[in-house]
């Protein structure tokens, strides 16, 4: 009974995003009818996060289940009913043709999905047992406890003692707080099974974007090679945020890649909802801040120059990525400030000394091509990248691999050069940066593995 | 038979020998040598290559080691040399992971003899043994004359480093406190001792399975470029397939784990009652931690004493929440709830009082909740 307040408590947020993306699309929808969904699912919840935020700390609103449900049922009702009533002048989302399977494809499918159907048990077994990792206990959710606890937003989980999780954004504590709420008590299985709904959204959303270019096998397989890679599996079925966070930032890079793909209105409609998105990305993680926004920033202002944009979508993209990240980025930045939070990964980034330290590119070598974590998907995507850099190079496919190459080159300085040396070497908090790439590499790799194998010539080649 | 199980019969020809001449044995000769390579010596009097082996000859300790590269198990290293005088050494090796200056020690000693000797040590019973040790060598203690000759490292036989391979790769780990950040993956020991050890200490003495599909996939891809003239795109997607099928095999092998991680928990946590219930690699904490709140529910402030600090203080902080522990240094005699996990050396006294090596540290109480030997629920009155 308890775990039915997780749909429950999902489905406000998933009406709130779901609008927002309808509203953004306009004339010209681009994303598929359940892809929205699954979408409006991640970014509704964010988005219905930084809001409740916003009205907590002008004091509007507490944390209480009425001050949270108010925020939810009001902007539902605002934008779920504006779609409604404009149900009409919108036109319907694209579809794919239907395709049939070979029995082989069939039967491979039945397997793999059985085997997946199994993993995900098991991985939802593990993920709703008792507190266990570091960073469960100290950050994600016992912040969200203490929000559910006290019905407010509290920096200090113990008096006097601040051990820098307090400068963490608050939207996955949040979350956990408004599930807490519904329940009426604080449940450790059921605030943390959004985890696993977030991990089934990676795959789904991966499936969706892949599903716009390549047949469904095509697709289907870039879908298992995500569920296939290990460390990301475990990030399923354990409560920390860094996969909610690769999936925001999957969803800012690949529509960024879809609006430089596409032309006139379907181009605008990407730029649209990658913008809302993009914004949102600093209410998830401190990293997205520094490492992801930057980067995007950069692809999009490239995608500008290099990517035939007319003066007046020059405009407009201009307008919508600078209004929204305004609108996100200056509140947070300024309750940042105003607590003195710090702006690094829970270490400020001004107690940065800079000096050489040996061994980490061995233990990032180590993490990449020697452990079990990421399965031989770094060997297939740099072999990949080699064989098709033309492709890559001269196509909107540089967004996709520019990014994860822009972040995680950037990431190298950080832990060869400063005091976060020690998380590569001990292999605490490398692997994580990773983990936020994994579905964009997911991506670049089908779709550059398909530009080799496939065959039909009715697909969109990228 | 078509191209494709030719290409497969070709893989399996070309890799056979590779895995069959896995080496077990590593001489390290110092006999008819021009050149001492790879030998660091310190604080020996005399040191002179001799067609006989390395002459050595000290009036205080001094040492010598050689960098060392095993890439296989071993079990016996013989040392040969001869020694005039005899006397006393030394075996060191640094391990991975140790600092620069630590080493390992078992002392031996040099038998006395004009002709050459042999100092056989059986490292299987030393667990701090790890061939992967970048550093072996003697420390000779002072008034030695010595002649290295050789020392010889040997291994599990051919057909045990053809084994053990395959056994430790569906070796599986469990769910531990790293798990979030990496994931040790499918690995590959050449004996049974490192079978045996395989996952019990870390980092675990074995390579990774990877370096042996990549070198499977180097090898299919020499032949995909070769063979790409003759039979064109087959050859690139047999390439493909074979990247297929050790993908999958690899999948098993992770997806494996997680289902082993859940059938753990199922059956030491899910299914037991909370008295027998054990958690990962926390034992019985978990299940103490969450009976602990009924006595710390309404409470500000409770004492929590345990054996060490990690992982118990964090978790008891967010369970009891928004009870908040308190150290013995911080207790005040207005906190009535102690909590003491796995502390054994903490008694009860005549009074009623807890002690600590017979050092009063509580008010008078009584034991509310005894969970085991060393952890209960103390309540002051």
């Amino acid at each position: 009974m308890t775990y039915l307040w997780l749909p429950l408590g999902l489905a406000l947020p998933t009406i709130i995003g779901w609008s927002v993306l309808r509203i953004l699309e306009g004339k010209t929808p681009v994303l598929f009818q359940a892809e929205r969904i699954v979408a409006g699912l991640c970014i509704g919840i964010i988005g219905t996060m930084f809001d409740t935020f916003i009205l907590h700390i002008l004091g509007v609103i507490d944390f209480s289940l009425i001050g949270m449900l108010s925020v939810q049922l009001l902007s539902a009702l605002l934008l779920g009913g504006y779609c409604f009533f404009k149900r009409n002048e919108l036109p319907k989302s694209p579809k794919r043709s239907a395709e049939k399977l070979l029995p082989w494809q069939k039967i491979l499918t039945a397997i793999l999905g059985l085997w997946i159907a199994a993993k995900l048990i098991a991985g939802f077994i593990f993920l709703i047992g008792p507190p266990y990792y570091d960073d469960v206990m100290n950050n994600w959710n016992m912040r969200g406890k203490a929000f559910f606890v006290q019905q407010e937003l509290i920096l200090e989980i113990e008096p006097g003692k601040d051990n820098g999780v307090a400068s963490y954004p608050q939207a996955v504590p949040m979350v956990k707080a408004w599930l807490a709420n519904l329940n009426g008590d604080w449940h450790e299985g059921l605030v943390n099974s959004v985890h696993i709904v977030w991990y089934l959204c990676a795959l789904a959303l991966v499936f969706f974007a892949l599903r716009r270019l390549v047949s469904l096998p095509w697709a289907m397989l870039g879908m298992y090679v995500l569920s296939s890679i290990p460390l990301y599996s475990m990030h399923g079925m354990i409560a920390y945020a860094d996969l909610y966070l690769s999936i925001l930032v999957f969803l800012s890079v690949s529509w960024l890649f879809f609006a430089v793909h596409n032309t006139g209105a379907v181009r605008m409609s990407f730029i649209r909802i990658a913008s809302v998105v993009t914004a949102l990305l600093v209410f998830s993680k401190n990293e997205a801040l520094l490492l992801h926004l930057p980067p995007i920033v950069l692809l999009v202002i490239l995608a500008l120059f290099f990517a035939r944009f007319s003066a007046t979508e020059k405009k407009q993209t201009i307008a919508w990525y600078g209004a929204f990240i305004m609108a996100c980025l200056i509140p947070w930045i300024a309750f940042k400030w105003h607590y003195g939070l710090a702006f690094g990964n829970a270490k400020s980034i001004s107690s940065f000394d800079i000096e050489w330290h040996e061994g980490v590119l061995s233990a990032i070598k180590y993490n990449i091509f020697l452990e079990g974590n990421w399965s031989l998907l770094p060997v297939l995507f740099v072999g990949l990248c080699i064989a098709q850099w033309r492709r890559i190079l001269f196509t909107p496919m540089i967004i996709l691999v520019g990014f994860v190459l822009i972040v995680w080159l950037g990431q190298l300085p950080i832990y060869m050069f400063t005091s976060l040396y020690i998380e590569a070497l001990n292999q605490t908090g490398y692997a994580r940066g990773l983990i936020h790439l994994t579905p964009l590499v997911v991506m670049s790799t089908t779709l550059l593995l398909h530009s080799i194998l496939h065959r039909k010539k009715d697909e969109v080649s990228v | 038979m078509n191209r494709l199980s030719l290409f497969f019969l070709g893989l399996v020809i070309l890799t056979t020998p590779a895995v069959c001449a896995a080496k077990n044995m590593t001489v390290w000769d110092l006999q008819n040598q021009d050149k001492l390579e790879g030998w660091n010596t310190v604080n020996l009097t005399s040191v002179q290559l001799m067609p006989q082996g390395l002459s050595i000859q000290t009036d205080t300790a001094g040492q010598i080691v050689k960098v060392s590269k095993l890439r296989h198990s071993v079990d016996t290293i013989s040392t040969t040399y001869t020694s005039p005088t005899g006397g006393k050494g030394i075996f060191i090796w640094r391990a991975p992971g140790m600092k620069e200056d630590e080493v390992y020690q078992v002392p031996v000693d040099f038998v006395a003899s004009s002709t050459p000797q042999q100092l056989v040590l059986n490292m299987n019973k030393v667990p701090e043994w790890n061939a992967r040790s970048d550093r072996i060598g003697f420390v000779l203690m002072p008034n030695i004359d010595f002649v290295l000759q050789k020392m010889e490292f040997s291994g599990e036989s051919s057909m045990g480093s053809l084994i053990y391979p395959f056994k430790s790769f569906f070796k599986l780990d469990q769910a531990r406190a790293y798990s979030i950040n990496f994931l040790w993956g499918p690995l590959m020991t050449y004996s049974e001792s490192q079978f045996s050890a395989l996952l019990t200490e870390f980092p675990p003495v074995a390579d990774s399975w990877n370096i042996a599909f990549y070198y499977i996939l180097g090898i299919g891809l020499l032949i995909t470029l070769w063979r790409k003239r003759r039979i064109g795109r087959k050859a690139v997607t047999a390439f493909f397939v074979l990247f297929a099928c050790i993908w999958i095999l690899y999948d098993a092998r992770m997806g494996a784990e997680v289902l082993g991680y859940a059938h753990k928990d199922m059956k030491t946590w899910w299914s037991k009652p909370y008295e027998l219930k054990d958690y990962r690699d926390r034992g019985s904490f978990a299940a103490f931690s969450q009976l602990v709140t009924e006595y710390t529910e309404g409470k500000e402030n409770y004492v929590f004493l345990a054996s060490h600090g990690w992982p118990f203080w964090s978790t008891l902080l967010y369970t009891a929440y928004p009870a908040l522990p308190v150290t013995l240094e911080n207790a005040t005699d207005d906190i009535e709830t102690w909590v003491v996990y796995n502390r054994r050396d903490i008694q009860i006294d005549e009074s009623g009082r807890l002690t600590i090596g017979g050092e009063v540290i509580s008010p008078p109480g009584d034991v509310m909740l005894n969970f085991e030997p060393g952890s209960f629920v103390f309540l002051t009155r």
